[in-house]
Order: C-alpha cells, then structure tokens, then sequence
C-alpha cells in the first residue's frame, strides 16, 4: 500500500467507525433484536411476532400511518411557509437587510428546542399569553387551552422545521441569476409562470433536500408532539418510546424502530422519484 | 415627430439614479430593420438606456415609442421588443426547443404551430437538430443563436442584444460578428446593439451612436464616424488614432494651421469652427501617415525616431517617437526595412487626413 493510500484510510477511518458502530451496527442488532423472540423456556428463536402484531393492532399501524401523514403536512407546510420568506431574502431583499433577515431566521435556533417548546407552551396553554389576550380582548369568554391538540403538534414541528427549509432554499434561489427571471419576462412571462417555470425548477433540488430534512426530523421527532401534543399525541416515536423503555419490551420496541426506518426511506424514495430527482443532486449540491 | 418607418424612437430620455444622472436627455431614432449600435465605454450609460427599452428601468422623464406606440406604461412581458442578455440567461432546466418554445407558450401558440416554428427558426439559425439538446451541451457560438432564435422566434419589432459577444474568445467572436450581420439581414429585424468593441460596431452596423456620459457624441454610419468624427472623444473612441494637443493659429476655410505643444505647426481639416487662439486636438489616424523619404511632398512632415516595431501581419505598425510624443503609423510588410530602433525616420500626411477638433469638454 502506498502513503497516499495510508492516508486516505486514515482520514476516512473517523467516518468509517463513525458509521460502523453508531449506525450500521446498532441498526444491524435492533433489526436481528426485532427478529427474536424471547423465551425462559425455549430459548431465543427466530419469530415474525413483533411485525405481525403491529399489524393485528390498529392502533399501532393507525398511528403509524397518523404519524407519516401529519409528517407529510408537516412538510408542505414548512415549505409553503418557507419559500416566500427565502426568495424574499435571496432575490428581493440587498446586502445589509438581507443579511439581518438570514440571521432573524437562524437566531431561535441558537436556542435548544427544549427551550423553544416550552416557549410554545408558555404562548399556547390555557392561562397562557394567547388565551390571556383574547380573553382581554373580549374575543371569547373564558379560557381555551390551544395546547394538547393536532394543530399545536403541526405548529410546533412546522416552526422547529423551517430553518432546514429556509438554509437550502435560500442557497438554491440565491444560485438563480436574476437575467433568467428577466428573460422570462422579456419572453413575455408573467410572474407565475415564471414561478413555475424557471425559479421552481432551478430550486428544486434545494426544494427536495429541505424537504428530505424537514419530514426526517419531523417523523422521527419525540419532544414536540410529547410536549406541545400532550401524553396521548398517538405519535409513533412515543409508542418506540413506550415499549422500550415503560413495557421494556426491546423486541417490539425494535419492531417499531425498524418499521419507522422502512417508512422514512420509502417515501424520501418516492418524492425523489415523483420530482425526478437524485439523492446525488439534492444532497450533493 | 415619430415617423411610419421608425421602429424605435426615443424623445428626452433621463434616468436618474439619485444624484447620477446615467442617461441624459437623450433623443433619437431608429430605422425599421436597421442594425443600430451604441457604442460607449463600460459606464456610460448604454446597458440603462437597454434595460429602459425593455421596460426593466423606469425612465426618469422622457417617452420610448416603439412603432408608434407609446411604452412608458407597458411592462416588460407585452413590449414588442425582445433581448439577448449578456451572459444569454437561456434556461437551464429546459432544453433548446423548450427554451425556444418558452415565448411561443406564453402567447398562447397551440403545441403543434410551436413545434412547426421551433423547427423553422432552429434551421434558420442553422442548428436543425439541436431541439433535443440540453443548453449544456452546446458550444459557445451554438448557444449564442439559439439565445437570438428564442427571441426571433416571437418576431419583435426590436430585438435589444447586451454585449452577447463579450464573452466569447477572440476567433469565434469575429466569426459571430459576421454571422450576427447576416442573420440580421436575413430576419430583416431591427437590431440595438449595445457594446464597448469599436470593431464589433464598426463591422455590423447600419449606424452607430458614440455614446459617452449618458448622451450620444454622434450618431452615423460606420464610415462617417470612422472618417469625421465630430467630437474627440469620437475620434478617439472610434479606430485608432494619434492625437496632439495644440492652439490654433489660423483659419482658412476649412483648413487650419496648428501649433503643437511639441513646436511644430501642421495643417488640418476643420468642420467645427474653431476660433483663434483656443486649444484643440488635432488627430491623424496612423494608416494615413507616410513613412520615409518617398511621402516628401507631402503638407505635413514630422522627424521621428523608431522606438519599436509592432508585427501584426498586415496590420503592423510602427512605434516613433516625434519630439517626446509617441506616435503609431502603419507600415506595409514590404517596407519593413529601416524599422529598426533608434533609426531617424521623416514621416508625412496630407492636411485634409489631419482632424482638429475642440477639446473634449471645452465646447
């Protein structure tokens, strides 16, 4: 082997251990854990029961399909939301303003979403700001508690995603000179076709790895539904949560996981091919 | 005012951007199927005077008509003009024929009369095939008429080009010159042109304007311009030249001696009028200087030294050095004898090839 080789694998060796025992391995034994049934008298075999009860149990499948659904909600919202405010910062807003809105955007985000999550609570529960204002107001009579319901999980996970929408989209639009917005125009384009288009297909790869990173965090999220959503936010993170850790059932608990697992990666699969895109494309950008 | 022929016409046009005034009262005409340039320096204002035809820049006071119609309230996307940007802005995510078809959709084309002109205006650019292709895969010069096709494609009463040569390598720039002249005749569209290469001006246009802080020094054909340039900075601007400082000494007609700064006197040709006694440049272009012992009779003669030759094939010239000012005359190949440095030289002109014009500024 030649140095320059020794080198390579060495700097790649943090990555690789990195992979290796934090991800593979670890993926690699809750699958074969998932696969086990445990047994004081027989031993441990091989049993399909955990996957199998997943489905004999609406609960589990409903909320299973619950979840990738409020996920999905979670992230067209977050891109809706997102894409006005980052092609004002990329395309309409110069130098110094521009620089202050990117940085009001990325600011909350100093802060732990621990933090962020209580101040939700602290606007959104019954003797909070919100119901405290309305009241004052004399909009309704007496308090509302907003916490505690589906809206709140969408708000919480919908504000604790858009710094993962905004970060790309702002760097796609960014990349779009403004003479291909003008030719549109000159061509004789009004502004959504041209939105449509020339923009939207030019962003589409930073569109697609927002999106990616937005419905991965927001499905595998277990703080903002437990808290802004209450103890019963059927959110499928919770029920992981509770086999391993209340009913100390690994078995279904890495049933669960790996069900989880199976789903991110199929729909992240079907967008990519839905927007005929790559993984190279959006990632590697 | 507007005339049935003009295609483009422009009366008092400013732009202000707060205290810079970067075009200024600008007024004049453009001949339906004309190719007309706008020649200037990077700054003087021309790429505003573009943006405000295409309707991207409001203009400050002052009216556009564009074949009559009054443009001051019609938004870039329903102006009957159309612009090759300078860096082409063809897009990306789409290929030729969608690129081409882009405008033909806007306006409502249905899909079959699109594809029919799609194919039409790609074999008239001489790119039959291309339709297919991803914009990445063309070359430089392919990218160039297929950007001009987008915009011929919507036959507009003006098509506005940005400097689209600028980016092209020197060999295929002079090639693309030519094709530009050609298919401008072909289409029979009127063409602004806005560049800052002489040549590029010289070479494929009807008329030119000389434009220099936001307003045209003079508007004419390639040779007029080339030949009786009206200001000094024209003169200097347009072709190479030499230029001498000097006062006038006396007039005759059209003919005036000068005295110049380095003491000799010469004869030039005047068509301002230029009074006694005031500072003036006077300029002789260098293919119009003789060298050597042949050119004696001429009006005007200089002694000068040869400092260095400057080989360019048929284009060279020679560096002299008369009293302290540096001086280029060309020379045929066959002449090159004597060329070398610190040789005495006599060089000679006729007065009606010497220009004295006033200072730039001082009219």
């Amino acid at each position: 082997m030649t140095n320059s080789r020794w080198h390579f694998y060495l700097f790649l060796s943090p990555l690789l251990l990195w992979l290796g025992l934090l991800v593979i391995w670890p993926h690699a034994n809750m699958l074969d854990v998932s696969l086990t049934e445990r047994s004081y008298i027989k031993g441990n075999s091989f049993s399909l029961k955990h996957y199998r009860l997943f489905f004999e149990q609406p609960l589990y499948w409903l909320t299973y399909v619950r979840t990738a659904w409020v996920a999905i909600l979670t992230t067209l919202m977050t891109l809706l939301i997102s894409f006005p405010v980052a092609y004002y910062i990329a395309k309409i807003a110069k130098g110094r303003s521009k620089l202050v809105l990117f940085l009001a955007c990325i600011l909350p985000f100093w802060v732990s979403e621990l933090v962020r999550a209580y101040g939700w609570m602290i606007v959104l529960r019954e003797s909070g700001l919100l119901s405290g204002l309305l009241l004052s107001l004399g909009i309704i009579s007496e308090p509302v508690e907003f916490l505690y319901n589906d809206g709140a999980i969408l708000l919480g996970l919908v504000y604790s995603g858009m710094l993962f929408m905004i970060v790309p989209l702002v760097s796609a639009l960014d990349s779009l000179d403004n003479s291909y917005i003008e030719a549109g125009f000159d061509l004789g384009g009004n502004r959504w076709n041209i939105l449509r288009e020339i923009v939207i297909p030019h962003a589409m790869p930073g569109i697609v790895s927002g999106c990616i990173i937005v419905f991965m965090l927001s499905l595998g999220n277990y703080l903002i539904p437990n808290l802004m959503g209450g103890k019963d936010s059927l959110w499928f993170t919770e029920q992981i949560f509770t086999q391993f850790i209340t009913r100390f059932n690994w078995e279904q608990g890495s049933a669960f996981g790996i069900l989880l697992l199976t789903l991110s990666s199929l729909i992240v699969w079907l967008s990519l091919k839905v927007t005929r895109q790559s993984l190279s494309s959006t990632m590697g950008q | 005012m507007t005339h049935p022929d003009d295609a483009l016409s422009c009366s008092n046009l400013t732009k202000k951007f707060d205290s810079f005034t970067a075009v200024d009262d600008l007024s004049f005409t453009v001949e339906k199927g004309r190719f007309f340039s706008i020649l200037g320096p990077s700054g003087c204002g021309k790429t505003t005077l573009l943006r405000m035809l295409a309707g991207f820049e409001h203009p400050t006071s002052g009216s556009i008509t564009i074949k009559g119609q009054e443009m001051s309230n019609v938004p870039p996307n329903l102006r009957p003009v159309n612009m090759v940007f300078q860096h082409l802005a063809l897009f990306p995510t789409m290929t030729v024929a969608q690129n081409i078809a882009y405008g033909l959709k806007r306006r409502g084309v249905n899909r079959a009369d699109r594809e029919k002109k799609v194919l039409e205006v790609l074999a008239r650019v001489g790119l039959p095939d291309s339709g297919e292709k991803a914009i990445s895969q063309l070359s430089g010069g392919q990218k160039q008429r297929i950007a001009i096709a987008r915009c011929l494609v919507l036959e507009p009463e003006v098509l506005l080009l940005d400097e689209p040569l600028g980016a092209l390598d020197l060999k295929l720039r002079e090639h693309m010159k030519v094709e530009l002249k050609q298919l401008q005749q072909e289409f029979g569209t009127t063409f602004v042109y806005i560049t800052h290469d002489q040549s590029e001006a010289l070479v494929m246009s009807d008329k030119v304007a000389v434009m220099n802080h936001g307003r045209f020094e003079q508007v004419g054909s390639p040779q007029e311009l080339y030949r009786a340039p009206k200001t000094a900075f024209t003169a200097r601007f347009v072709g190479d030249t030499n230029a001498f400082e000097g006062t006038v000494q006396s007039v005759e007609g059209d003919r005036a001696e000068i005295a110049l700064a380095n003491g000799l006197v010469v004869a030039a040709r005047t068509e301002s009028t230029v009074d006694l006694g005031k500072s003036v440049e006077v300029f002789i272009r260098p293919e119009n200087i003789m060298l050597g012992e042949a050119a004696q009779s001429r009006e005007n003669t200089m002694e000068a030294i040869v400092l260095q030759e400057l080989f360019d094939g048929a284009n060279s010239k020679v560096l002299v050095n008369c009293s302290g000012q540096q001086v280029q005359v060309h020379h045929s190949v066959s002449q090159a004898s004597g060329l070398t440095p610190g040789n005495k030289l006599s060089l000679s002109w006729d007065w009606q090839h010497t220009l004295c014009l006033p200072k730039d500024g001082a009219s």
